[in-house]
């Protein structure tokens, strides 16, 4: 079986299928204005909201202040560890009640300053706010368990700031929107990666970072496409005021991957789950051997050392590394049934070798 | 003229047929080929050969959705054709992508190839499309099936070009290992 028979085989699609998609169209006009009438009947029944309903607002005069009375957002610690700046720290909270209660927070609102660039951060704690359809989403990225959804809108802030970089997400039940005004997508990704920590998965956008890579650093990654919609994506870290490439991917989806120590010596690893052209999914790991960057992949022998896989089996295993389990798997088609393997045994299964870095 | 009146005009082989689904489906099918075959000459020919197809095809069958039904001939006519051309020279259209992604999914030279007849491959191939997501299953069809160009894909569902090339390529995955799963792998 070919590409060519695939298209074929696809040519026998349902009718009303084929009939479903056509009918299927974006968000239509009128679905907006319903919508903007939705929420102004929404604003409306604010006023009328029962009393003990309604908030104050109270201007903060620091980060470490909020930090201080909810000790689990974890995002305001980083904010206010990170030394951004913040102009505007409004909070509002149920009237009547106490400010220093956090049960009493209604929302969160900082406006402010982190590497010369604006920033708004708003948190609503009733996770009442609300949430765009991620089908209009910009980017998706993936931070452990929390999956970030960046929207693209057009900013009124002029030639030098055209856009607006929304990133939506949940953590521990407060809903969180950050925001900066930009004419670069990878500075939403730097705020990102300043309140969630390293990415694992950073979208596809070149400027997604990983803080702590091969124990050599912060690390930059640059996309490259390569083909269309395939992309190659570079790992750089500066070392003595040089960039240096310490690790390549290739792949569809964005950057998949992961600094961890696999074999336990408190230098991490870097795991990447490479999709070459011809659709082969296989796990790269880099390493620093004393100073040398190495690549390595699972050897094959490994298979039949530990699995019993047929000696010089045909073809290459679906190979991923799952950040959530801390797993690799493996899937190979043996006498026609497909057979899934999962292990974690450090760096036993790789075979290692010089990296070099063709640009 | 509504569908179910060429169809019968077709049963009554009335030559106006031809005209009338020229007329109405004309701009459709060529959009299709032309996706295709990125040739204005080559695709016009084959929706014209789709004409015919049609009028030799109406009766005996009586398509319940008669556009879908001329999609179907269409692109059928319309790969042939590339097949044809393309020996040689490839690249230029949108099916050589299309070609290109679609091999992800698939290995050359399996040994088990010979053992499933295209009508499994078919069947297997429609399952898996009516268990995707609506949004999804959209998504793959006019990629996959209508052979259409990803920003215009985005445009009609209202998705980012971004959005929408993460949507087929989750999908492609799915389905490589939903042939892994049914032995074509």
């Amino acid at each position: 079986m070919n590409s060519k028979d695939l298209y074929a085989a696809i040519g026998k699609v349902d009718d009303h299928i084929l009939e479903q998609s056509e009918a299927a169209k974006k968000k239509t006009g009128w679905l907006k204005w319903m919508a903007m009438a939705a929420c102004l009947c929404l604003a409306a029944g604010a006023f009328l909201w029962p009393k003990d309903r309604q908030v104050e607002v109270k201007e903060l005069g620091s980060l470490e202040e909020v930090a201080a009375s909810c000790s689990g957002n974890l995002l305001t610690k980083r904010l206010a560890a990170s030394g951004a700046k913040t102009t505007s720290i409004r909070l509002s909270y149920t009237k009547g009640g106490d400010s220093s209660d956090p049960a009493t927070w209604n929302a969160l609102s900082i406006a402010g300053e982190y590497n010369g660039q604006d920033f708004t951060m708003d948190c609503n704690f009733d996770d009442q706010a609300g949430k765009n359809d991620s089908a209009e989403a910009y980017a998706m990225a993936q931070y452990g368990d929390v999956e970030v959804t960046i929207y693209q809108e057009e900013s009124d802030w002029g030639k030098r700031k055209p856009f607006l970089y929304r990133a939506e997400f949940t953590l521990d039940g407060v809903s969180y929107n950050l925001s900066v005004h930009s004419a670069d997508p990878e500075d939403i990704y730097t705020y990102l990666d300043l309140v969630l920590g390293e990415p694992e998965n950073g979208g596809n956008q070149s400027g997604a970072t990983l803080t702590d890579v091969l124990g050599l650093g912060v690390c930059r990654i640059e996309m490259e496409e390569i083909s269309p919609n395939q992309y190659k994506w570079h790992y750089y870290v500066t070392v003595d005021g040089k960039d240096i490439c310490v690790a390549e991917q290739f792949g569809y989806d964005g950057p998949e991957a992961w600094s961890r120590d696999l074999d336990g010596d408190g230098v991490p690893e870097l795991i990447c789950n490479t999709t070459y052209g011809d659709g082969v999914n296989i796990v790269i790991v880099y390493r620093n051997n004393n100073g040398m960057i190495e690549e390595g992949s699972i050897r094959r022998s490994w298979y039949e050392e530990k699995f019993g896989w047929p000696h010089r089996f045909e073809g290459y295993p679906v190979e991923q590394y799952d950040p959530k389990q801390g797993v690799f798997t493996a899937i190979y088609t043996i006498n026609g049934d497909p057979v899934t393997v999962e292990f974690d045994d450090g760096l036993e299964p790789f075979e290692f070798f010089p990296f070099e870095h063709l640009s | 003229m509504e569908d179910s009146t060429i169809i019968e005009l077709y049963w009554q082989k009335n030559a106006d047929a031809i005209s009338e689904t020229a007329n109405k489906y004309g701009a459709y099918c060529f959009t299709i080929a032309e996706n295709i075959l990125h040739s204005v000459e080559d695709s016009e020919e084959c929706v014209n050969d789709t004409w015919l197809h049609t009028w030799n095809a109406i009766p005996p069958q009586k398509p319940n959705v008669f556009r879908m039904f001329l999609a179907k001939i269409t692109r059928n006519l319309s790969f042939n054709r590339f097949n044809a051309r393309n020996a040689e020279k490839r690249g230029g259209s949108e099916i050589t992508f299309v070609l290109d992604e679609l091999g992800e999914c698939v290995s050359d030279g399996s040994d088990v190839e010979a053992a499933y007849e295209a009508m499994e491959l078919e069947q297997c191939i429609c399952h898996f499309v009516r268990t995707l997501q609506e949004r999804d299953r959209n998504v793959f069809v006019r990629r996959y099936f209508f052979t259409e160009p990803i920003p215009v894909i985005a445009k009609r569902y209202g998705l980012t070009v971004n959005n929408t090339t993460v949507i087929l390529s989750r999908t492609r995955k799915k389905l490589k290992l939903k042939l892994m799963k049914e032995g074509y792998l």
